[in-house]
């Protein structure tokens, strides 16, 4: 009987896959554990001359026997990941990005306008400079969106920044956005518009700095739907009552 | 149970390493290597070469208008300037801005920066590894060689530490020979 390693519920073939990880990460010879018939477990092609075929043993035992085998190895690999996370983690990494959450379809009615709230994150332990940040050296968080043929995106407003000291720079304050945030941006359809789903786009600039460095620039991609519905029906008017009426 | 440990371990190091506010060093350029070379226009328009301050202790800051690190180190360098110029140091900024050359000289201006800036461009900070965030510093040694590197903000006495290592390394005479 060959084990079916492929079975998600069978108990030792998720060991098996497990061991393999392991084994392979630690440079281990890829075990091809096999039980037979007799309920006496084998070692595939190519094993043998790691470890001696042995019919009598339990699968388990030779499962452990080959981790034993292995666990220097393993260790030394697991360990030059921990050497390595940590190297890695010491040199500069790349900008942090500020990230859109992505919103349902806004319904706006035509010929009205309707303010729509996109929602960003700054990383933990960053801050970007708000929209008005308090020197003209400053690069300004900004949100250009392109233009549409028959939706005019109007207004946008920016939250008010908060204003921080860093330990850069502890007697000065800048205005800026840490978290969470939200821009808001006026749609506004016109009255010609075809009722149906639009896409908009846009890009978010921002420059974001930590305690310590500054990162350049960046754009975001931002997007939305819009779904442009009519402007309800007028209320018709109740008819004049005709004098004449009876 | 290793396993967990290990990955627990590599977890607990990655996440403090990686939300430690302190600087550290840039990649890819070892120290002790020769400082690329590369010729970049001063702000008056005159191209300077890397190499043309060599024999000199140098300190070769990366920096932005726009980065407010880098606005604080300004008046430390100023006066590391005043201080070790006598014994053949130089500071050397390279702007990394996509500001106009007119801002960046309004800038340095107004910080009364006393050293040379020239104008970066982006294949010079690629030489550098990239330059990834700012302000980051390079010491060169008076041979060309790299003897420091500084990434960040660092506390003015950590700075002058690394320009007194840049200055006590000695000019490689060879070379000047043979360039002669």
């Amino acid at each position: 009987m060959i084990i079916d390693k492929r079975h998600p519920r069978n108990l030792e073939s998720r060991i098996d896959m497990n061991l393999r990880s392991l084994f392979t990460l630690a440079g281990c010879e890829r075990p091809s554990f096999r039980v037979d018939s007799g309920n006496s477990v084998g070692l595939g092609k190519g094993t043998s001359s790691l470890l001696p075929l042995s019919p009598l043993k339990p699968a388990a035992l030779q499962r452990l026997r080959y981790a034993l085998r292995c666990h220097a190895g393993l260790l030394g690999s697991l360990l030059a990941l921990l050497a390595a996370t940590i190297a890695s983690a010491q040199t500069p990494g790349k900008a942090p990005s500020v990230t859109f959450g992505a919103i349902p379809p806004v319904t706006a009615q035509r010929a009205k306008v309707t303010m729509v709230d996109l929602n960003f994150r700054v990383p933990a332990g960053y801050h970007i400079n708000s929209n008005t940040p308090k020197s003209e050296f400053l690069i300004p968080t900004k949100l250009s969106m392109d233009l549409p043929t028959d939706i005019i995106l109007g207004k946008i407003d920016y939250p008010a920044g908060e204003d921080l000291s860093f330990p850069f720079s502890p007697d000065e304050k800048l205005s800026v956005y840490t978290g969470d945030f939200t821009i808001a941006v006026a749609v506004h359809p016109l009255h010609a518009v075809t009722p149906g789903k639009y896409e908009m786009h846009g890009t978010l600039r921002y420059q974001a700095c930590d305690n310590s460095a500054c990162y350049p620039p960046k754009a975001l991609p931002v997007s939305f739907a819009v779904k442009v519905v009519k402007e309800p029906a007028a209320k018709k008017a109740n008819p004049a009552q005709s004098p004449h009426a009876h | 149970m290793v396993v967990a440990f290990v990955v627990a371990l590599m977890l607990y190091f990655g996440y403090h390493h990686a939300r430690r506010s302190g600087p550290s060093m840039a990649p890819n350029l070892k120290q002790s290597s020769l400082a690329p070379d590369f010729t970049l226009p001063s702000l008056d328009g005159k191209p300077t070469k890397l190499s043309d301050f060599r024999g000199k202790a140098v300190l070769l800051n990366f920096w932005a208008t726009w980065c407010g690190p880098c606005k604080i180190e300004m008046p430390w360098f100023v006066e590391l300037q005043n201080q070790y110029a006598a014994q053949g140091f130089q500071i050397v900024g390279v702007a990394m801005d996509d500001a106009s050359k007119e801002d960046i000289a309004k800038f340095a201006k107004d910080m009364g920066v006393n050293y040379p800036i020239l104008i970066g461009k982006e294949s010079v900070g690629d030489q550098y590894g990239g330059i990834p965030a700012l302000p980051e510093s390079f010491l060169i040694g008076r041979d060309g060689k790299i003897v420091d590197k500084i990434f960040g903000l660092r506390g003015k006495a950590e700075i002058e530490d690394s320009i007194k290592k840049a200055l006590n390394t000695k000019a490689d005479t060879s070379q000047a020979a043979a360039g002669q």
